[in-house]
């Protein structure tokens, strides 16, 4: 027994020196790093100083890129000194030299390809924030063979590359696959960055649209609600999807909010149909009822006031904020008064923000 | 007799060489797959492998408050900064018996709301609404019955608007990216629940509008020694259960949570110490039993900065409460205990807070009978003895110091020499003294747990200002 004890009593003291040993050497490294990196920075400050005034990136410089660029902690310092050189909007001077270096960066395209998805991450990201002016050639195409083996952080900087280069087909081919390999985005990131698109959005929307009807709901999710921050264009589509009884819930809430924003009159009696059919039970009589504030009218008062009675808070809650919103205060008591129901009632004093009991905040 | 007990002492070396054993590998296990994570989290951040990106989803920040007069404002301040697109705060006042909410109506200049709101979550009876627009964020207070903290934070989730609620202590204040980052994980994966940050000790820190201007080890011995324990906890055991959705316990100081799933699964306990851990528990629970894919993450780059108890008796206070929390889920949610249906969760988290936190008082307890029967009966080797135990605590403080540094290191933060040398003692004291105080107050926690398990836990609150 006493043989085990000392045996573990000795290993653990050598555990315990490695970890002194360990600590001593991260302590030493952490402030060796930070001065080394502070003159890769000022280094590659001199070189961009020198370059950019010269009208753009000589060749021994590309070549002196192309070989200490391949090493991500020059890439770090590379992208610090010029972050701190490049204004926003940029110079013609700053974007002629941004250009000049795509002739590097191709390479270099090829070579971090096959580094480890954080330092691909990295690259995709520098493209992204200084992008040259004509598309950047073969780079959106090199850029998609970064996603294979990817972390989601890689994944997002690939796409915000391909929205900085204005590359649709790149954007496309990247979602589809997405769909394929079934890699979870969110939606709203998706749907965010695609609107930062630099090309023609609206092309860029349709032509997604057009792709995406196969594919994983989140995508599609994503496309509607991109193609809702930037054109008003997609009603016939978005229409038709609406009408397609095959379309999935949240596909349908996220064409729902395409028409709240973008009404369509043809729309309307689909809205109501959805509200009368799913009146207690249907997700979809929620995003119905609000979407109807838009589409005003004696049917949609009609049907707003039958939902005032819907046993689904929501629905009812919806209900009181269209009804409010399509008249004054007065007309939307008028119409709980006639549905005579003390829970519509109570929603629409919930809704305005009025107290049943006067003094007191209440509970609903 | 002799033989008998002999045989006792036997078994009993046995049992406590695995004991330590299995404890002492857990705690290299996690604090070196802890300092890997942080490393390499360090080095993502610092080429750029994150999530910075202009939409997030709206958060409502719920804090809590029963007698805060004192730090409230601090806190409600450094809420209003963040770096943060659309959230709002709802400060819920507990039934204060101080001017907790006159502090705040004062300050803000907030008025009397006579908005009805939508109890989804039942609890104690609401007396009134404020409400005040400050900057482009919308603060509420809600003043009710008292009921106790998770009865708050309930009427908290039921005033609040936005589908994530992150719940933080009245005393917490958050840097200026916190909320930023304890949001990462919810936007990287699909099925994230909640989200648990990192906590660590205010009185070490200099803020200034959400960011920190410096850092030091405070003068108070019990406080120093705190942060080393938080630092080695947040490190160690909270990254490596993370790595199998393994995590027991989201701090209450600082944890977000997905709306409709916390009303779904009931809200929080009103009948617990431990309301933050129980409803945690209660999400694993929920989620496995009605088959749902889910994620109960830790976010180590959300920091947060939370008082810790400056005097034993307020310490004693505060880990009674711990300890009894504890003990209340881990017999509520029994049934998790090695069912096949909780994988990991049930068998691995479950041990290690079975063996490792509740139950440590008790073994520690029984090793000292062992000790003093071994010398009773002349068996015990005083020598060994000694080497071990110092060995045991070099080795834990040793540890405790590696976590100190990378937190150190890995946020960027500075200390000076003085500090270095203070934290290196604070390390060894807290490793070979403290942990008899904690001890101890653990296992007298049940003493007067039926008169005080519904009571807030009241430790004494400093301005931020104040402390050095």
């Amino acid at each position: 027994m006493n043989f085990t004890i000392n045996s573990v009593v000795y290993f653990y003291d050598f555990i315990c020196i490695a970890l002194l040993v360990f600590n001593v050497l991260y302590i030493l490294r952490s402030g060796s790093r930070s001065r080394q990196e502070m003159r890769r920075v000022r280094a590659w400050g001199s070189i961009l100083d020198r370059e950019m005034g010269s009208g753009g990136p000589s060749e021994k410089c590309l070549e002196y890129m192309e070989r200490r660029l391949r090493r991500v902690r020059e890439l770090t310092a590379f992208n610090t000194a010029l972050e701190a050189r490049v204004s926003a909007p940029r110079s013609e001077e700053q974007q002629t030299f941004i250009d000049g270096c795509y002739k590097a960066f191709q390479a270099l395209a090829l070579h971090y390809q096959h580094r480890p998805s954080m330092e691909r991450a990295f690259f995709a990201y520098v493209i992204s924030h200084y992008p040259p002016r004509d598309g950047g050639g073969q780079l959106p195409a090199r850029l998609l063979e970064f996603l294979d083996n990817s972390t989601v952080y890689c994944r997002e900087n690939v796409l915000q590359a391909l929205y900085a280069l204005g590359s649709a087909s790149g954007i496309e081919q990247a979602l589809r696959m997405f769909n394929e390999r079934g890699w979870y985005h969110h939606s709203h990131m998706l749907s965010d960055g695609l609107t930062g698109f630099r090309g023609d959005r609206v092309a860029l929307a349709a032509s997604l649209w057009a792709d995406c009807r196969e594919w994983e709901e989140n995508l599609q999710v994503a496309v509607i609600q991109f193609a809702s921050n930037v054109t008003d264009t997609m009603k016939e589509p978005f229409r038709q999807a609406l009408a397609d009884q095959s379309t999935t819930v949240e596909v349908r809430f996220a064409l729902i909010r395409y028409f709240t924003r973008h009404p369509d009159e043809r729309v309307k009696p689909m809205l109501l149909e959805m509200v009368r059919q799913e009146l207690d039970s249907g997700d979809t009589a929620i995003a119905a009822c609000s979407a109807l504030a838009h589409y005003p009218g004696q049917d949609t008062e009609n049907v707003l006031e039958k939902a005032l009675l819907s046993r689904n808070w929501y629905v009812r809650h919806n209900a009181a904020q269209s009804l409010l919103a399509l008249g004054d205060e007065a007309s939307a008591y008028a119409a709980a008064e006639r549905v005579n129901d003390r829970y519509a009632r109570q929603m629409l004093d919930y809704v305005t923000g009025k107290s049943v009991s006067g003094r007191e905040a209440v509970s609903v | 007799m002799t033989g008998v007990i002999s045989v006792f002492l036997k078994w009993t070396g046995g049992f406590f060489l695995v004991y330590l054993l299995l404890y002492a590998s857990y705690l290299f296990a996690s604090v070196a797959i802890g300092a890997y994570n942080l490393y390499k989290r360090d080095r993502m951040r610092r080429i750029k492998n994150e999530l910075k990106h202009e939409y997030y989803f709206p958060v409502s920040i719920l804090v809590p408050a029963y007698n805060e007069e004192v730090t409230i404002l601090d806190s409600v301040q450094s809420l209003l900064n963040l770096d943060y697109r659309l959230y709002e705060v709802v400060v819920v006042d507990d039934g204060s018996k101080d001017n907790t909410s006159q502090v705040l109506i004062d300050h803000y200049h907030m008025h009397e709301e006579r908005r009805p709101i939508r109890m989804s979550i039942p609890c104690q009876r609401l007396k009134a609404v404020y409400e005040a627009q400050v900057g482009r964020v919308r603060l509420t207070l809600v003043r009710k019955e008292n009921g106790g903290k998770g009865d708050a934070l309930n009427m908290g989730i039921n005033a609040s608007q936005y589908p994530y609620f992150l719940c933080i202590d009245a005393d917490t204040m958050l840097q200026k990216d916190s909320l930023e980052r304890i949001v990462q994980p919810v936007l990287e994966r699909d099925d994230v629940v909640a989200v648990g940050g990192l906590v660590r000790v205010a009185q070490c820190v200099g803020m200034q509008d959400g960011e920190v201007t410096s850092y030091h080890l405070p003068w108070n011995l019990l406080t120093s020694m705190q942060v080393m324990e938080y630092d080695r906890s947040f490190l160690a055991s909270r990254i490596l259960l993370n790595c199998f959705n393994g995590n027991l316990i989201i701090s209450g100081a600082f944890g977000l949570f997905k709306k409709d799933v916390v009303i779904a699964a009931g809200g929080y306990d009103n009948h617990t110490l431990g309301e933050d851990m129980e409803l945690v528990v209660k999400l694993h629970t929920f989620c496995r039993n009605n088959m749902r894919s889910y994620s109960i993450l830790y976010e180590p780059n959300a920091v947060c900065w939370s008082q810790a108890p400056a005097s034993l008796h307020d310490l004693r206070s505060q880990r009674r409460r711990w300890h009894l929390g504890l003990f209340q889920s881990m017999i509520k949610y029994r049934q998790m205990f090695m069912n096949p249906r909780f994988g990991l969760v049930g068998s691995l988290s479950y041990l290690y807070y079975l063996l490792y936190e509740l139950f440590s008082p008790v073994i520690e307890l029984f090793g000292l009978v062992a000790i003093v029967l071994a010398a009773v009966i002349g068996q015990l080797n005083l020598v060994f003895m000694l080497r071990f135990y110092v060995l045991y605590a070099v080795y834990g403080a040793i540890l405790t110091m590696t976590a100190f540094f990378q937190r150190i290191y890995t946020q960027n933060l500075h200390i000076n020499r003085a500090d270095i040398v203070k934290a290196c003692i604070m390390c060894l004291m807290e490793n070979l003294f403290f942990r008899f105080f904690l001890d101890f107050a653990r296992a007298t926690a049940f003493i007067g747990y039926r008169k005080r398990k519904n009571q807030w836990g009241q430790i004494k609150r400093f301005r931020h200002s104040e402390i050095r």
